[in-house]
């Protein structure tokens, strides 16, 4: 049985359930650990030139694969991670849920801060909403939902309006006050046959 | 020659630890000492089979691993080495990768008859990603011949199933069809895991689209997954 530690990095990210599970610090350490050690072992054995004969090549070689192997999968399991945060951002909006909050480091917090600030400036600069509409939209402006929760008030109509969103009422709201709030789960789209 | 496509797919990654035999090209008289200078704290990075030794007069362990080798023996023990370390050695000329048993001549037959009743899973997780390497170290078309029709012959019971809807009331008759379909999800490749949920995905979109409700906004997967919601006044 082959055992490499940061494998199940990788393995607990494709098993979970969740959004995003809660960031392995501990095993992150241990890899980053086993990986010092062997770029330690290397550069002994280098040091002490011992690399002439066939064995010890092969002993090199196999130490730089294995410290490789430790870059490539930590790399990959930050990206993924960044990945799901990106998504989360065209998914859900640019607020973070609190469970999510919990199981991600700091760093990941800014790095989806900053690209959240990205993209706004992006589409402030060309005065466009490209999150909205997920899926082709239909002609009307206007949508029928049902409040799921109660929300308290809310600004419509470029922010002309106020409506208050009390649970199991229905409403016609524009498409794009509403649709936010469909995604967050606040509201259901409610379609008539 | 690129073997496992991209670099940082988490899949490729996973693929990469699938084990092959290999035979020692090079002289490696301290076997046990090469191998717990280079594996982890846990137990070992190499696989080694004595199942072909016969009785072993010597025998040396090392404090991290449980393994043997019988020094006295002139045929070498066979060692299983995880593909990512198996390929650059073998292109080195270190070590020589061999075609494991169950991507032999012997089984190619037994995929283009029977290939619905294969257990995929048990054999390799990444069984197409390992046997199109192998295709692809050794020169077999033959090999990728006999993948690409068991996989075509499965793809079909796979798709009628990602479109058949899990039937959720069980009865004497039907719950030993169930169980037949769960068996055989269970034993997919990663590969045909991935057609699978596909192709209930599409199943499901069809569905939406039948109800004229394509242009329904959905609830993102963040709240669905996430329970609590936020009160603001």
């Amino acid at each position: 049985m082959n055992t490499e530690i940061a494998v199940e990095l990788l393995k607990e990210l494709q098993r979970t359930t969740e959004q995003l599970p809660k960031y392995d610090q501990s095993l992150v350490q241990k890899v980053i650990e086993e990986t010092n050690r062997k770029q330690e072992q290397l550069h002994e054995m280098v040091k002490q030139k011992k690399y002439e004969d066939t064995i010890s090549k092969t002993k090199l070689h196999i130490l730089n694969y294995m410290i490789e192997r430790n870059e490539q999968i930590l790399t990959s399991y930050h990206l993924e991670r960044g990945k799901k945060l990106i998504e989360m951002r065209w998914d859900f909006g640019s607020v973070i849920p609190n469970q999510i909050r919990e199981n991600i480091t700091q760093n990941e917090e800014s790095f989806h801060h900053e690209y959240c600030q990205i993209l706004e400036d992006y589409m402030n600069s060309l005065d466009l909403d490209l999150t909205q509409d997920h899926q082709p939209p239909s002609n009307d402006l206007y949508i029928e939902v049902r409040v799921l929760k109660d929300y308290g008030q809310i600004f419509i109509d470029g922010g002309q309006s106020i409506v208050e969103l009390k649970k199991n009422s229905r409403l016609f709201l524009r498409r794009v006050d509403a649709e936010n709030l469909i995604r967050e789960g606040v509201l259901e789209h409610i379609i008539s046959n | 020659m690129d073997f496992f496509g991209n670099f940082l797919d988490p899949q490729s990654i996973l693929a990469q630890s699938e084990l092959v035999p290999v035979k020692l090209l090079i002289d490696l008289p301290q076997l046990s000492q090469f191998n717990s200078i280079l594996s982890s704290q846990s137990d070992s990075l190499f696989e080694i089979d004595f199942t072909e030794t016969e009785t072993e007069t010597e025998t040396e362990t090392t404090e991290m691993s449980k393994i043997y080798f019988d020094s006295t023996k002139q045929k070498s023990p066979k060692i299983y080495l995880p593909l990512w370390i198996a390929i650059p050695l073998h292109q080195q000329k270190a070590v020589q990768i061999q075609m494991p048993y169950n991507f032999s001549n012997t089984f190619h037959s037994i995929w283009k008859s029977d290939s619905t009743s294969i257990k995929l899973q048990k054999i390799k997780r990444h069984f197409y990603t390992t046997g199109a390497i192998l295709a692809q170290i050794f020169n077999d078309e033959n090999l990728i011949d006999s993948m690409s029709q068991m996989l075509i012959k499965r793809f079909l019971k796979i798709s009628d199933l990602a479109d058949e809807p899990k039937i959720e009331q069980k009865d004497l008759i039907t719950s030993q069809v169930t169980t037949d379909r769960e068996e055989f999800i269970d034993n997919l490749d990663w590969l045909e895991q991935s057609l699978f949920q596909i192709g209930k995905q599409n199943s499901k979109q069809y569905q939406i689209w039948k109800n004229r409700a394509s242009h329904k906004i959905q609830q993102s997967n963040v709240s669905v997954k996430t329970l609590k919601r936020f009160r603001i006044n």
